[in-house]
């Protein structure tokens, strides 16, 4: 017995960006749980549209044993039978469906009535059908049809009755005029951009991931012409992109050398018999967006972007932190610092600083703030600014978000660094430090910001001396120890979450934070050093052990080693080899000599094992039980230098 | 040539809050106090708040500030007007209705693209938030279609429903006009009025005065003042609610005019609207506690 089934939600308009992870978890959902009671089938298959969240499987296998459980009691009437294996099946069907909404992935869900209930967006038509049959189910509330509905503009919603699950896709798009396989709509728009294009120029192209998000806003998506004028053009691209394709959600058009057209591509949700409306509006939408720009810009560049600066006098930054103004100066400071860290010109660093805020004064930012930064860069360049200096304005702000790029020259990296610093401790000043629910100013991304800035860009800066000259910088507030304290330990916090990620184990990391500098570039390279000594199992046993004679005795601070009561052989080499590894590991930190450090370790554990092994520490003398233990301890101070060894056991 | 026949402005007016009307919503009037959207109308705030069945229809002014352009933009103004339309509980066919109420205006949804782009509304001032849609005409957005979620930061179950009409967005549309200020008002008697022959010199004037003479430390202490005026009175022993909301809406204006002449930051714009967001919560919660219904903090 093999069936068909169709499931199709209708909905109030979806969020384009998230249709396809809800079906794809949806579908994943139902295949996990015909899986779970063994249900065989040919075919299973997800639709969607900007209204609609479809399942379609085909012929739905129920075996000879699965069916006999169920009709083992009827004999010789196989009309029965095929009835309770109906019912069977859409039981298990019901159950199916219900699991799988119950365990989907709701990125954001909503209330729209009052039941309880929460879904994406509001449902208004549930079609459930098994072959020919109406499988009666509830879906939040909203009962199962037989029936789907047409488009909701041009086909005024109408129902749309099926004698057979397997007459879906193709009814619905006749008589519907709903496309409901996304591929095969995106096809569409494809065939279609490719004939419109050709009549303009056969070189010009689109961009195809663009094309995602726009074909789930649309059921039945045709494809019409506009352009901007012509003097538009010389506005920033990034400007008329944001206008075009984030606003208005059109397609720009681009040539052969990635050079935006004054053409860009509608996608409509209907065939309209009069297109030119639909041209005209989108048109004069756009012209109109792209001429308030020209006002901005023609607003802006009456002055130099440098002028703003002292109108950051009046900016207010934060109540208790001041004005823009004051962070530009800490700004300053802090990078100067830095540049001479980094060996890159201090001038430039003081240039770029000072113009770091401008832009926030432009009458374009305030208009679209998402373009912060890209618009300083863009101004500093028509006043013929350095480039690196130009592009530091647009990428102090980097990276955006958790895992996009970092600054790109090391005049950005010096004011992004210096800049978030300085968010960053002056909140803490003022007693708005982050929580885990709540960070409103951002605190935890601009942290992992300059950790990620300092490992990515090796770039050799201690982060607590950094903190500390930006704590300095706020000269106005009397700051006191444990707030810097308490910044060091987020910090802390934050590298270990970082390097958590490259892999490493948590006591590997915890122990080099400890042992290095908050240098984040060496406490990465110690973490991997230490991640990869191969005998760190034999160095833990040694340590254990000599813990566990050692803590027995007490008060030894003001004793020392006494090395002419030394008298075994054993002994004496473990001393002298002590004596060097003490020396030398200075400068074998500092050059990152592993080779040589886990050398004299792996002779100091062997030793020491010897050491167990021949003689007895606990000796009936005092003076040199003592003296052995005492020795014993600088072998476990000496290991710490290097591995935390608490944070192993 | 035939001329076309179109509506004009206080037509658009009359036709949207007939159908509603007929709809079930009782027509209310404006608010009178300055406000950036028609959800800070009383009847839309508490009745939200309380969950309970109304359905209300008005024609509200708005005054964004930061919106003024001195008159000279086509399509942008620091004033201008919304209808309102807000349902508790929403009706099912809730997006029919809205689209037979534009096809009352002679819009034909077969011929213009009517389409709703998802655009989440927030107002972070009243600790309200919504998921919707705008509603855009040929890419013209008209319509904020809102289902709200919360309101003074207490959770909206069951939801209401809110429609936001923009008046001169529409009646744009249906003249086919591309300049607000030659929409026609009214062209009922010999001479036609002009949307810029009531409206012009206000918009320039108030233009330059929200971009240029406000007088920042008086509109602070103004702020301040209306803040503690509206906590007093709701901090009494028997809240007066009303006053102390009306006191809140006009700090708003107030904050909005100061964003006007940039006076903050990103930052500190969040410390203001922080205190004005708490201040909306205490009023709603004492709203709640008048009315003897449970609320939900989430």
């Amino acid at each position: 017995m093999k069936k068909n089934f169709i499931l199709e939600i209708i909905t109030e308009e979806l969020p384009p960006r998230n249709i396809i992870i809800v079906i794809k978890s949806f579908y994943k959902n139902i295949v996990n749980e015909l899986r779970k009671k063994f249900i065989k089938y040919n075919k299973i298959k997800w639709y969607t549209t900007s209204r609609r969240l479809s399942i379609e499987i085909n012929r739905i296998k129920y075996e000879k044993k699965h069916i006999l459980k169920y009709t083992k009691k009827i004999k010789n009437n196989n009309l029965e039978k095929k009835r309770k294996i109906f019912v069977k099946m859409q039981n298990d069907l019901k159950i199916i469906i219900f699991n799988s909404i119950k365990k989907l992935n709701l990125v954001k869900s909503m209330h729209w009535n009052d039941s309880k209930i929460k879904f994406i967006r509001p449902i208004r038509n549930v079609l459930c059908m098994l072959d020919d049959k109406k499988v009666d189910i509830k879906i939040l509330n909203v009962k199962s049809k037989s029936y789907t509905l047409s488009h909701f503009f041009m086909k005024n919603n109408k129902k749309i009755y099926l004698n057979n699950a397997n007459e879906y896709k193709k009814k619905i798009k006749k008589y519907g005029k709903v496309i409901i396989d996304a591929k095969e709509r995106k096809k569409k728009i494809l065939t279609e951009i490719k004939k419109k294009i050709k009549k303009i120029d056969i070189n010009l192209s689109i961009k195809k991931k663009n094309i995602e998000e726009i074909n789930n806003t649309v059921e039945w998506p045709k494809i019409y012409i506009g352009k901007f004028r012509s003097k538009f053009l010389k506005i920033y691209k990034k400007l008329i992109k944001y206008v075009v394709e984030t606003i208005q959600k059109c397609l720009m058009i681009y040539s052969k050398f990635n050079n935006i057209k004054k053409y860009f591509i509608i996608i409509s949700n209907i065939s309209s018999k009069n297109p030119s409306r639909i041209i005209l509006e989108n048109q004069n939408v756009i012209n109109e967006r792209l001429r308030d720009i020209i006002f901005f810009l023609k607003l802006d560049n009456k002055k130099k972007l440098i002028n703003n600066l002292k109108k950051l006098k009046k900016y207010i930054f934060h109540k208790k932190l001041g004005t823009f103004f004051e962070k530009t100066i800490r700004i300053k400071k802090v990078s100067c610092w830095i540049s001479k860290k980094i060996k890159i010109k201090k001038k430039d660093v003081i240039k770029a600083s000072l113009l770091s805020k401008c832009d926030l004064l432009t009458n374009m930012v305030f208009e679209f703030p998402e373009m912060q930064g890209y618009i300083g860069m863009k101004y500093a360049m028509k006043e013929n600014e350095k480039k690196k200096i130009a592009y530091s304005i647009k990428e102090q702000y980097y990276p955006l978000f958790y895992n996009s790029k970092i600054p790109k020259y090391k005049i950005s990296c010096a004011i992004s660094i210096a800049d978030k610093i300085d968010t960053i401790t002056g909140l803490f000043i003022v007693g708005e430090k982050p929580n885990s629910k709540n960070d409103p100013f951002y605190i935890r991304k601009s942290t992992i910001g300059i950790i990620r800035i300092l490992l990515e860009k090796k770039l050799i800066i201690n982060i607590v001396k950094l903190i500390k000259k930006s704590i300095f910088s706020y000269s106005k507030y009397k700051t006191k120890m444990y707030i810097r304290k308490k910044i060091i330990k987020y910090f802390k916090k934050r590298m270990l979450s970082i390097l958590k990620k490259h892999n490493f184990k948590k006591c590997f990391i915890l122990s080099s934070i400890k042992t290095c500098k908050m240098i984040p570039i060496i406490i990465y390279k110690n973490t991997l050093e230490i991640s990869n000594y191969k005998n760190i199992e034999i160095l833990k046993n040694t340590y254990k052990r000599i813990k566990n004679i050692t803590s027995k005795i007490k008060n030894l601070k003001n004793t020392k080693i006494n090395k002419n009561i030394i008298n075994n052989k054993i002994e004496k080499k473990l001393y002298s080899i002590l004596k060097i590894f003490e020396k030398k590991t200075k400068n074998m930190i500092k050059d990152f000599n592993y080779k040589n450090i886990f050398y004299y370790i792996n002779v100091i554990c062997k030793i020491t094992n010897l050491l167990f092994k021949k003689i007895f520490i606990n000796d009936k003398n005092k003076k040199i039980r003592i003296n052995r233990i005492l020795i014993l301890k600088k072998v476990n101070k000496q290991f710490n230098k290097i591995i935390i060894m608490k944070y192993f056991l | 040539m035939k001329k076309e026949k179109f509506f004009c402005l206080q037509e658009i007016i009359k036709i949207i809050k007939n159908f509603w009307e007929k709809n079930g919503c009782t027509i209310v009037p404006s608010l009178d106090i300055q406000v950036g959207a028609g959800t800070f109308h009383k009847e839309t705030f508490f009745n939200s708040i309380l969950s309970k069945k109304f359905s209300r229809i008005y024609l509200q002014a708005c005054r964004r500030p930061t919106d003024s352009r001195n008159g000279k933009s086509k399509n942008r103004l620091q004033h201008y007007y919304q209808i309102q339309v807000v349902i508790n509980p929403p009706p099912k066919d809730i997006q029919n209705k809205y689209i037979s109420s534009l096809k009352k205006l002679k819009i034909n949804p077969k011929i213009d693209d009517i389409r709703f782009v998802e655009d989440n509304w927030e107002n972070k001032t009243i600790g309200a938030s919504g998921i919707g849609w705008e509603v855009r005409i040929n890419g013209i957005e008209i319509t904020q279609f809102t289902y709200f979620q919360k309101i003074a930061s207490l959770e909206c179950n069951p939801s209401t429903v809110e429609i936001t009409y923009g008046l001169e967005r529409i009646a744009m549309h249906i003249q086919k006009k591309n300049n607000i200020y030659e929409l026609i008002w009214n062209n009922k008697f010999k001479k036609k009025i002009k949307y810029k022959d009531i409206f012009l010199y206000n918009e320039i004037e108030q233009s330059i005065y929200n971009l240029k003479k406000s007088n920042i430390k008086e509109i602070l202490y103004f702020f301040k003042k209306n803040i503690k005026e509206s906590k007093r009175l709701i901090l009494l022993k028997n809240p007066l609610i009303f006053p102390s909301y009306e006191h809140l809406l006009t700090s708003i204006h107030q904050f909005n005019l100061l964003e006007a002449r940039k006076h903050f930051s990103i930052t500190e714009r969040y410390n203001y609207i922080y205190k004005i967001r708490n201040l909306s919560k205490l009023i709603a919660i004492k709203y709640c506690i008048k009315n003897n219904i449970s609320y939900n903090k989430k």
